[in-house]
């Protein structure tokens, strides 16, 4: 036994040293960063202990930032569910080429984040699009519409980010479906229910926990969504229109070269992101307990 | 799982400190990072869904600790390995921030950040742009399509990139 502890140690020895060095230490480093004055390049570092938390509590920016990723994380969250789960239960019935659409639907989940923000920049194009010259053909709309523009561009990316991420919401929820058992959809039946019913009544609370696990998982990564927000903005003048806090953290420290104060927004993220689920999974579990 | 962003700055000045910017190491350290924390939750999942007696059942057949792992405990475990290979594989070949901020030199620039370079260029030629596409997208759609299958059962123990 005590031979096998030794052992078991020993294996996890690697991946505890790694996750140590790369993970622990960078957070409590970057909190300690937060609270000073520090130049991305040169060494240059001053304290000023939480100046920065406060500096950004009458920032405007920061406030924008702030509402910009709640309107991007609450309107991705909200249609990935209303696309990926009609999906999944699309794709859990029989019928010819289900194996073939499958890969379909997770080919946007493939593909590098680049080429399907190139993709719809391309097809969201205002003069050569695909989007606008059909809009136009089908008499929707009288001229071209800028959905890069600053009036569209946020519109524009949760399309993207939503045909990007959906597959995610698919791939869960259908596992999930796939191990409910045949029986109680033949008793519903039975029992006279129709396609809502049981949908309601059996799916509904079967599915329950991996929609849990889905909605914090995806509102968690679409709020600190990086890339496709700072690809899809370019560095043109649009881009202060759907700037996030991921974003905002980058410029802060790679930009203004501010390291200190992007350590801070680093912070404040974990901060939300912590009490949110926190929240979360108190209201879950008071759910929980009710039903 | 945290995001990236909240952990670039000190990973770079930590990269900066050790003297590797601009390495493909940096990359390789990064990426480990990122990924060590799901495959362990994924693989853990995976083995302890193993039956512990077939691994008794071949000591006691007269094989040593590792023969039994390697011969009984690993190909049972193989989905999971997919899983947790592809989950790997899919991250660090999408990555844009780690290789933007870590990788200054034309010669190690990945390619989700050398596309966006062309978006930069003076005159935007949409044509090279998709083609440039297409080709990083090719490996990315083989390498799933080779190994789809085993996804379904994988994803289903936990989730998988942001």
């Amino acid at each position: 036994m005590r031979q096998n502890a030794v052992a078991g140690w020993l294996l996890l020895a690697p991946s505890l040293l790694l996750l140590g060095g790369l993970v622990v230490f960078p957070v409590l480093y970057n909190a300690w960063i937060s609270l000073f004055d520090k130049h991305a390049f040169l060494p240059v570092q001053r304290f000023v202990g939480l100046g920065h938390y406060v500096y950004f509590a009458h920032d405007e920016e920061f406030w924008n930032s702030f509402g910009h990723g709640l309107v991007y994380a609450g309107a991705t969250l909200v249609l990935q569910l209303a696309v990926g789960i009609p999906t999944a239960l699309l794709l859990n019935e029989g019928f010819r080429g289900r194996t073939l659409l499958r890969g379909v639907v997770l080919f946007p989940y493939v593909i590098p984040t680049i080429v399907a923000v190139m993709l719809w920049k391309w097809l969201l194009n205002d003069s050569y699009g695909l989007v606008n010259h059909l809009l136009i053909a089908a008499g929707a709309v009288r001229g071209p519409v800028a959905w890069l523009g600053k009036d569209w561009i946020m519109t524009s990316l949760v399309i993207t980010s939503v045909w990007q991420f959906f597959p995610f919401v698919v791939v869960t929820y259908l596992a999930r479906l796939q191990t409910i058992p045949p029986e109680l959809y033949e008793a519903a039946t039975v029992d006279g229910a129709g396609a809502w019913r049981r949908f309601r009544h059996v799916t509904l609370p079967q599915t329950r926990s991996v929609l849990f696990v889905i909605v914090l998982l995806r509102s968690i990564w679409m709020f600190t969504k990086f890339d496709t927000v700072w690809l899809m903005a370019g560095d043109g003048g649009v881009s202060r229109y759907i700037r996030t806090l991921p974003v905002y953290a980058y410029a802060r420290s790679f930009t203004y070269l501010q390291a200190g104060m992007g350590a801070a927004l680093a912070v404040i993220m974990f901060v939300m992101l912590i009490v949110a689920t926190a929240v979360y999974f108190r209201v879950f579990e008071r759910e929980e307990a009710m039903s | 799982m945290f995001a990236p962003v909240m952990i670039i700055i000190p990973f770079y000045i930590l990269v900066k400190q050790l003297g590797i910017v601009n390495t493909r190491l940096a990359l390789v350290l990064s990426y480990t990072t990122f990924c060590l924390p799901f495959c362990l939750w994924l693989l853990r999942a995976f083995f302890e869904s193993i039956p512990l007696e077939l691994e008794e059942a071949a000591m006691v057949d007269g094989a040593g600790r590792a023969r039994a792992v390697w011969h009984v405990v690993l190909p049972l475990a193989l989905p999971g390995l997919i899983a947790a290979a592809i989950f790997t594989f899919i991250l660090a070949y999408n990555d844009f921030l780690f290789a933007l901020v870590l990788i200054t030199s034309e010669e190690l620039k990945t390619l989700p950040v050398g596309v966006n370079d062309l978006f930069n260029a003076t005159i935007v030629d949409w044509g090279m742009i998709m083609a440039a596409g297409v080709m990083i997208t090719l490996p990315a759609v083989l390498f799933f399509a080779g190994v789809q299958r085993y996804l379904v059962q994988g994803w289903g123990a936990g989730g998988v990139k942001g």
